[in-house]
């Protein structure tokens, strides 16, 4: 059996809002930036561009708006800069730089991202094609069939509902209304079993 | 002040010296020469070297606890000139490097990097060169001004360095010889009057790294490196947090910055010269 590991890092996509942590504090010098995370007493040193992007995350601008705002100040195409600001941004999510504070849906409005994530202690086993998972203090294994598996296999890292269905519609090539009904009841299962959580 | 001691003063932090044996005081009095003082207030650290029995010929004892004991007077120098600067960092008010450092017309230079980098054999060469002497170790900062201050402790080679510096053996006198192991401590005061440098803004950072057989080169590098770097070599940084980053930033922006790969002691000595400007000869005393 696999025990789910503790720590895993939410990914990030262009309606990531971030903000730097209120831990560090930066020096800019000569385009580059010194980044002092007084949380663990370590320093990060940020080239020309991660110093741009790490200006830029201030709580309220989303990935997306970043990205169009450099692409027009440095002249760049939008992909490559939104290519390069997502990586950037995802390292110094990782490094626990920055702290995830919203993202933004179809309306523009921000809302706090909800995380779907397995929960510490699920004890687990993939056959074929099924998976067979014992919740903490569970008696009654709960057996995952269809779709089921790769759902599981998805929240090996923590991941918003909307990326979820979009990933598996995509996967499978089926409609994101029918795959978000199945999903949704899927993990007020596995929620109610005490298998995953939403933070 | 007692006969048989006297005073110095390192970083601000005030100690006393003494021994009964007079070959042993007149040894460490030639030693910490750029250091010593009038018998001052404040915190004093005492340091009394003694006479023990058998291989202990010599004992240490700081605030008069037993710290050391041995059998050659080199090994107990090196110990005396260790702790003291061990105290003298931890207890320093300053902003303090962990570099060499050197002066010239009123400009720094200095050398931060970690032990074993070659730093105190290339402030050696460059004292020897003409260049006045701040530290071969700890170069602290100004908290106001930023200035570069003078640390004179001696001048400590490490045996590697010794060939480079013969005229700089140490003589202990009748019944005391230099040892293979243990290190030489130089006063520079030893070396020609005023060798010790005056407070100066630092223009030069340079990073220093020894490797046999790399040649020598010293090539340009951004203030972000250096301001990392700065930090990783500045005593108790985790310590003073974020004031510590601003001030060494605003160092680190009025500075020129490198990084000296060297396995030639003339030939980085050359190159700092060079960058720097050349310091007269006949400051050199040589």
């Amino acid at each position: 059996m696999t025990a789910v590991p503790s720590t895993v890092v939410p990914p990030i996509d262009v309606s990531f809002v971030g903000e730097r942590s209120g831990s560090t504090h930066t020096v800019e010098i000569e385009g580059e930036a010194v980044v002092l995370d007084e949380s663990s007493d370590r320093l990060h040193l940020l080239n020309h561009t991660a110093a741009l992007v790490w200006r830029c995350l201030d709580g309220t601008s989303t990935i997306e708006s970043i990205c169009e705002d450099l692409a027009s100040e440095l002249n760049a195409p939008l992909d490559v800069v939104i290519a390069d600001t997502l990586r950037v941004a995802g390292n110094l999510f990782a490094e626990g730089l920055v702290d995830a504070i919203a993202r933004s849906t179809a309306s523009g409005e921000l809302t706090e991202p909800r995380y779907w994530h397995r929960c510490d202690g699920v004890l687990w086993r993939q056959s074929l094609d099924a998976v067979v998972l014992l919740a903490p203090g569970e008696d009654e294994p709960i057996v995952l069939r269809g779709g089921g598996p790769a759902v599981w296999e998805r929240l090996e890292s923590p991941v918003t509902i909307e990326d979820l269905v979009r990933d598996l519609a995509a996967a499978h090539g089926s409609e994101e209304a029918q795959v978000e009904a199945d999903v949704l009841e899927l993990l007020d299962r596995l929620e109610a079993a005490g298998a995953v959580a939403v933070n | 002040m007692r006969p048989d001691s006297f005073c110095i003063e390192m970083l601000g932090q005030s100690a006393r010296i003494a021994s009964k044996d007079r070959a042993v005081l007149e040894t460490l009095a030639r030693v910490f020469g750029d250091l010593r003082t009038r018998d001052g207030g404040g915190t004093v650290t005492e340091l009394v070297v003694h006479a023990g029995d058998g291989d202990r010929r010599f004992v240490l004892d700081v605030d008069g606890q037993e710290a050391w004991s041995g059998s050659e007077l080199a090994s107990a120098v090196q110990e005396c000139v260790m702790r003291l600067n061990q105290v003298a960092v931890a207890a320093s008010t300053h902003l303090t490097l962990h570099a060499g450092g050197i002066e010239a017309h009123g400009v720094g230079v200095v050398f931060p990097a970690k032990s074993e980098s070659g730093k105190s054999t290339l402030t050696a060469g460059l004292v020897r060169a003409g260049f006045r002497y701040l530290s071969d170790e700890a170069v602290p900062l100004d908290w106001e001004t930023h200035l570069a201050q003078a640390y004179p402790k001696p001048i400590s080679l490490d045996p590697g360095a010794f060939p480079l510096f013969p005229e700089w053996a140490p003589d202990f006198g009748e019944g005391h010889d230099a040892t293979a192991d243990a290190q030489w401590h130089k006063a520079v005061g030893g070396i020609r009057p005023g060798a010790v440098g005056q407070p100066c803004v630092v223009g030069y950072i340079v990073f220093p790294e020894y490797r046999p057989d790399a040649g020598t080169r010293l090539e340009p590098i951004s203030k972000g490196t250096a301001l990392l770097e700065m930090c990783k070599n500045t005593f108790r940084f985790n310590q003073q947090g974020r004031k510590a980053l601003d001030h060494l930033a605003e160092v680190v922006r009025g500075a020129t910055c490198f990084r000296l790969t060297m396995d030639n002691l003339d030939e980085a000595v050359r190159s700092v010269s060079d960058l720097v400007g050349a310091v007269s000869t006949s400051a050199s005393g040589r």
